[in-house]
């Protein structure tokens, strides 16, 4: 089973990372989920796909009141981000769920109609959870066309979805890059191959190294925090990426 | 079939939400609970401050410290219990979804392999069903004797509350034990009043 672990608390304000299913099936890329709570509501991050639905529903009860859970930010449109939309609308017909313009008419394959569908302009926009305020970081083409970062300025979060990303090998369970070398060893085939656009990335790179980061969370793999996520952007900066 | 399996769905996600609401009843009651057994840590020490002269108090102590362990049992099975109860709920959403999808299918095309895969997901679902009816049964024990054992607590609390009227000047510290005590228990009571009525929902 996933577990949610508390990675940022400062009072009703907190972060939990959903991570880590030593019952996963192999044949299942490992995902891991966010859940952005403010007070009594609650945001969370690439839900990730139909099949891990129990698992993530059922780590995610155990720190909060899934009916908290009032809105779902889908950083693109892969099957492992969001394919999971219809049953979370049909324990809450009421959620929304943020994502690309590009995909409002395509995330609807997986469930979902106009009201669930909140189409973001491609330069991003601010979302509230709570009192919290977000910001939804445009990451376009890094990979997908119509691709969002999720930034908490208080809590110095960037969620960054496939960026960031590393495919770790299965006895690898640490939530933190322990060592940065070592990890991004994993990382490297991933970005080299998914991240579409050297222009894109050098933007992006450009934009988040503005911001106050402490932790960087990728959708795969262990989490960056402290130094480690200024060496992630200046590797990833580096990379020559968009090849096979 | 397919008016039938949707309906089933709209139901399993009224019934996972229950379970939801179930589990953050449990979450107050546990936490109410956790809260005894510090009292009841406290209770044992001013006890054996006291020593003598609350020679009653040691023996309420002792009755709070057993019932604090008890109380602390029973959620802790009733927890086990509902976190297993929203996993399999939140896993028959899940199957529902898929029966849906495939009996919706069965409409426009007939087709061995797919009422195949509609036996399947049904047996799957007989199954699932049948164990969360076993652990909603044993959630239904857990608190009932949780509730009873309350009853008892507040047998204890009335008693704490009469040997600290012994205690003469020591009374004070134990009176405020004393009364915790039965503040708490009586805050549990109507929460787990609640749970099983929810259960019987």
């Amino acid at each position: 089973m996933k577990k949610a672990t508390a990675i940022f608390e400062e009072g009703h304000h907190r972060w939990y990372a959903i991570a880590r299913d030593p019952m996963r099936p192999s044949f299942l890329i490992d995902t891991n989920e966010y859940l952005v709570q403010s007070g009594h509501d609650a945001l969370l991050t690439d839900p990730g796909g139909m099949e891990i639905f129990p698992t993530v529903f059922s780590a995610l009860a155990e720190v909060v009141d899934p009916t908290q859970v009032r809105q779902i930010f889908a950083s693109h449109q892969d099957p492992d981000v969001i394919s999971s939309l219809a049953l979370w609308i049909a324990f809450n017909p009421n959620i929304r769920c943020h994502i690309s313009r590009l995909w409002e008419t395509f995330i609807p394959h997986f469930g979902g109609d106009k009201q669930t569908l909140i189409g973001m302009p491609d330069e991003g926009k601010e979302l509230h959870v709570g009192v919290a305020q977000l910001q939804a970081v445009s990451a376009h083409y890094l990979h997908s066309s119509g691709n969002f970062h999720l930034y908490d300025p208080t809590a110095k979060i960037l969620f960054s979805g496939d960026v960031g990303a590393a495919l770790l090998p299965e006895d690898d369970n640490a939530l933190y890059v322990k060592d940065f070398d070592r990890h991004i060893a994993y990382a490297k085939g991933f970005h080299v191959r998914w991240m579409g656009s050297n222009q894109a990335k050098r933007d992006w790179c450009e934009r988040v190294s503005k911001l106050t980061i402490e932790q960087l969370c990728p959708q795969h793999g262990a989490i960056y925090r402290g130094a480690d996520v200024m060496r992630f952007i200046n590797w990833f900066d580096e990379l020559k990426v968009g090849m096979a | 079939m397919g008016c039938h399996v949707s309906a089933m769905s709209s139901v399993q996600s009224h019934e996972l939400q229950r379970f939801i609401m179930l589990r953050e009843g449990i979450k107050e009651v546990a936490f109410r609970a956790f809260q005894i057994k510090l009292l009841a840590l406290n209770a044992t020490l001013l006890a054996k401050r006291f020593g003598e002269q609350a020679r009653g108090f040691v023996v309420i102590s002792t009755e709070l410290r057993d019932f604090s362990q008890l109380l602390r049992t029973q959620m802790e099975g009733l927890g086990e219990n509902s976190t297993k109860l929203v996993s399999l709920a939140s896993y028959e959403l899940k199957l529902l979804r898929q029966l849906n999808l495939l009996t919706r299918a069965g409409q426009h095309t007939s087709h061995d392999r797919l009422q195949n895969a509609q036996g399947q997901l049904q047996t799957q679902h007989q199954q699932l069903q049948r164990q969360m009816g076993q652990i909603h049964s044993a959630m239904q024990t857990w608190v009932d004797d949780a509730y009873q054992a309350c009853l008892f607590g507040t047998v204890i609390a009335r008693t704490a509350k009469i040997e600290a009227a012994h205690a003469g000047p020591l009374g004070a510290a134990l009176a405020d034990a004393s009364n915790q005590f039965s503040n708490y228990v009586e805050q549990i009571l109507p929460n787990l009043e609640q749970l099983k009525q929810a259960l019987k929902g």
